[in-house]
């Protein structure tokens, strides 16, 4: 007994050291870090109402920026309109109520990075609004990435800028389907792996969502393909992927709630079962 | 007591510093200069080092509320603080009895840097190791580290030289 505690005692500042060290690390490594716990809640609001006051002062020195992205989507918006009122004529009856497949809410980045391995943004919408996680999120000029965790008025996404990010993407032109990660370093370019040898890519073709993804909707840009090579053991092509959107100016973006997700996993989920 | 209101003050004034300023801030494109662990850096000699790893870990997790990762800087704080004495001694010999104080006006420029230097080596070489957690990228690791290490350490050499003049 008396040894124990002289052993305490003598390595104490040791064993604070790797008390403190393993409860960082295990914070640092576990998947969900602070999920639904409210001190992460409550400490997740402070810090992002404080970042609030920062972005806020930023965002007038974009607006001239802001104002031409949104003006653009205004008029593509306008675009789609027509073509969608042509749409809903010719399917009326037969498929209404698969006509409205997405609804988006409007939300704004407070805080984001772009500089490290894996990156973060903020959002100032949260479970309150209707957010919960594993929800897309766009933004005017492509896609952004994936929502993380939500708090009551907040909520975190996993940016295409994160390891763990595999979005699946195609090219626009043939159809190829292909997955895109983020392999670290310039945050202006991405990794697009697995396509197809047989799409014929060209430099300069567009990749966006397709209809693999559950959480987009099809067509949203995702990047430009730069440059790319023939990957010699899978036969499949690398692309490198200029990304649409550019991270470190990013203000306003939409968070995709897809109506139809649910019932689309149950029946792909359940004709996998019927399968084995 | 006067020097524990002193330190109180500056945590205050270099957090505030770090979380309102540089977290906003990217040099080069991707550089993000730490300033806090200045704070880690001077933790006096003769104060008690389970208090420094404490707070250490406070502050280190404070950042990590900040920048969503988890505990990565609580881990790389809270091993600056450990390895800080040794840094000093292999600097300063008789440091440790003495109870030397470390800051720019104690040490010279010279030391002053080399201290910083070292510590701000080990601070950024762990967090951006953890953050990457591979070894294929080992290299833009160590580039990353040597970047952030001269920026971090010139902008501390930088403020402690502003108060040596005040003095």
């Amino acid at each position: 007994m008396r040894n124990i505690a002289r052993f305490l005692v003598r390595y104490h500042l040791f064993l604070l050291f790797l008390l403190t060290q393993g409860w960082a690390l295990t914070a640092a490594f576990r998947d969900h870090p602070y999920h639904r716990s409210w001190a992460w809640n409550v400490a997740q609001d402070a810090s992002s109402s404080v970042q609030k006051v920062y972005t806020n002062a930023e965002n007038y020195t974009r607006l001239r920026a802001i104002n031409r992205d949104l003006a653009k989507e205004n008029s593509r918006l306008r675009a789609q309109l027509r073509a969608s009122k042509l749409d809903t004529v010719v399917t009326r009856g037969a498929r209404r109520d698969s006509l409205q497949s997405y609804t988006f809410l409007g939300a704004e980045v407070i805080n984001a990075s772009f500089h490290k391995r894996s990156n973060y943004l903020t959002l100032n919408r949260g479970f309150k609004d209707g957010v919960r996680p594993g929800q897309g999120v766009i933004s005017p000029r492509g896609v952004v990435g994936v929502v993380h965790e939500v708090s009551k008025n907040y909520a975190t996404v996993l940016p295409i800028l994160h390891r763990r990010t595999r979005l699946s993407g195609s090219m626009a032109r043939t159809k190829h389907f292909g997955s895109v990660i983020w392999e670290g370093g310039n945050h202006r370019i991405a990794t697009m792996v697995d396509v197809a040898r047989q799409a014929r890519v060209k430099k300069g073709d567009l990749v966006q969502t397709d209809t693999r993804s559950a959480l987009f909707p099809s067509g949203i840009p995702i990047g430009k393909v730069r440059s790319f090579s023939l990957d010699p053991t899978s036969q499949s092509y690398v692309l490198d992927v200029e990304l649409s959107v550019d991270f470190a100016a990013l203000q306003t973006v939409y968070i995709v709630n897809s109506l139809a997700k649910k019932e689309r996993i149950e029946l792909e989920a359940q004709a996998e079962l019927e399968v084995q | 007591m006067r020097a524990v209101i002193l330190y109180i003050l500056a945590a205050i004034l270099a957090m505030a510093f770090q979380l309102l300023l540089l977290e906003n801030v990217q040099l080069l494109g991707y550089l993000n200069p730490y300033y806090y662990p200045i704070l880690l850096v001077l933790w006096p000699l003769k104060w008690n080092r389970a208090v420094g790893l404490l707070v250490a870990f406070a502050l280190g997790m404070t950042l990590d509320l900040f920048e969503n990762s988890g505990g990565l800087h609580a881990s790389a704080c809270v091993l600056l603080v450990y390895l800080q004495p040794y840094l000093a001694k292999s600097l300063v010999a008789r440091a440790l009895e003495e109870g030397q104080s470390l800051t720019l006006l104690a040490l010279g420029s010279s030391k002053f840097l080399t201290l910083t230097a070292m510590c701000m080596f080990v601070f950024h070489f762990w967090l951006f190791l953890l953050e990457s957690f591979a070894f294929n990228e080992f290299f833009f690791v160590l580039f990353r580290t040597v970047l952030s290490t001269a920026v971090s350490t010139a902008m501390i050499y930088a403020t402690q030289l502003l108060m040596v003049t005040r003095e």
